[in-house]
């Protein structure tokens, strides 16, 4: 007797540029198991039904941040965004919005990548070359010190951020809701002293002063970072060095 | 000063924004209606201005636009939407400010609820200012 297996339809994006001029929908219908996350469900599709169709994917765990896309309109990490939650509806998984697709369900992250590295991602000290390492010389923090920090070091540069952001959508210049936070994770660690290197990039006009505070980075990120919050808090400090420079030329920021 | 991004989002088939991209979900509707609010707030002081600038010198002419009905109405609206505006505002101060007293993070809740206390302290304040010529 034929086992009656549950399906679940998926409406997956191709493009592949040698063969079309922009990108189309192909559905598919893929076996449910209450288990499957919507990673598990592509997988099954490249697995058995159509090894051309391309995602990024890597750890499977909500760690690499590798898998970001579009299901149902709203950008997730599809490791973590399970069939259940979407049975018996349809599932519709379309690249990351906001960035150009290069196949199928791939985007050219290229842009992310320039920017992340123009605001120096990493501790910067003055004393890097000739500070002595070893025991006894550690930079030490307070707990209440890592906590300024902390939230802000938990992105996973999965770009679901960039994606949710409609600032980021139409103009492209903007340094975008990643960077800044991860700039702000820096510019707040005490250890820090390379401030003043990523404010040319962070409080430029194509910087923090783009954003419009829709907020709506902070709800889709999946690490519960608040990009929105590092934006709002850079323009604060950065009007109050403008007004501190004004006010007290010869003081320090 | 980005300008190498635009070499590295030229391979793809491009984004587009669509026209309708606030339409997507309900909290970019919401930060739609937050912005429309700052527009009224901006067009009442503009009228405003306008009719000083106009009715000033004669106070009875003034006096008769201000009671204008259309007047009143477009206030009443102009005030509602204000009023959203401040409290999405004031909502949203925590998330601006970070402070920390002695060891612990100041709650959200405090740094929100004090905005609100010093907006009732500025409205008695201004209250009492423009009533007591009036009241005595």
């Amino acid at each position: 007797m034929a086992v009656q297996t549950k399906t679940i339809k998926l409406t997956v994006t191709r493009y592949r540029p040698e063969q079309e001029r922009a990108p189309v929908t192909q559905s598919y219908d893929v076996p449910y198991n209450e288990d499957w996350v919507v990673l598990d469900a592509l997988q099954w599709i490249k697995d058995f039904e159509d090894g051309t169709l391309s995602f990024r994917w890597s750890c499977h765990m909500g760690i690499c941040g590798s898998c970001g896309m579009m299901v149902n309109g709203t950008p997730k990490l599809t490791c973590a965004a399970f069939l259940r939650d979407y049975y018996p509806g349809e599932i519709r998984v379309e690249p990351l919005s906001n960035f150009p697709i290069i196949r199928d369900l791939v985007v050219n992250i290229d842009d992310f990548m320039q920017k992340l590295e123009e605001i120096k991602p990493y501790i910067i000290r003055a004393d890097a070359d000739t500070a002595p390492v070893g025991k006894g010389n550690e930079f030490r923090q307070a707990p209440e010190q890592v906590e300024d920090y902390h939230q802000f070091s938990m992105c996973i540069n999965c770009m679901l951020c960039y994606a949710a952001c409609p600032v980021y959508g139409m103009e492209p210049r903007f340094l975008g809701p990643a960077a800044i936070a991860l700039a702000h994770r820096y510019n707040m660690d005490s250890r820090d002293e390379g401030r003043d290197q990523r404010m040319s990039f962070v409080a430029s006009s194509e910087g923090i002063w783009e954003c419009t505070f829709v907020g709506e980075c902070s709800v889709v990120c999946p690490k519960h970072v608040d990009p929105a919050a590092a934006i709002q808090r850079t323009k604060l400090a950065t009007t109050n060095d403008f007004f501190k420079s004004i006010l007290m030329p010869w003081g320090n920021k | 000063m980005h300008g190498q991004q635009s070499a590295g989002r030229s391979v793809g088939y491009p984004w587009r924004q669509p026209s309708g991209w606030w339409l997507k979900n309900s909290h970019y509707i919401m930060y739609m209606i937050r912005e429309l609010t700052a527009v009224f707030a901006a067009l009442w002081v503009v009228i405003f201005l306008a009719q000083i600038a106009m009715n000033g010198r004669n106070v009875a002419k003034w006096s008769a636009s201000l009671a204008s009905p259309g007047w009143l109405v477009f206030s009443v609206i102009a005030f509602i939407f204000v009023m959203y505006h401040a409290w999405t505002a004031f909502t949203a101060t925590s998330t601006l400010m970070y402070m920390r007293m002695g060891k612990e993070p100041v709650p959200a809740g405090t740094i929100n609820g004090s905005m609100f206390v010093a907006w009732l302290v500025a409205t008695i304040v201004i209250g009492v200012i423009l009533l007591t010529p009036i009241f005595g």
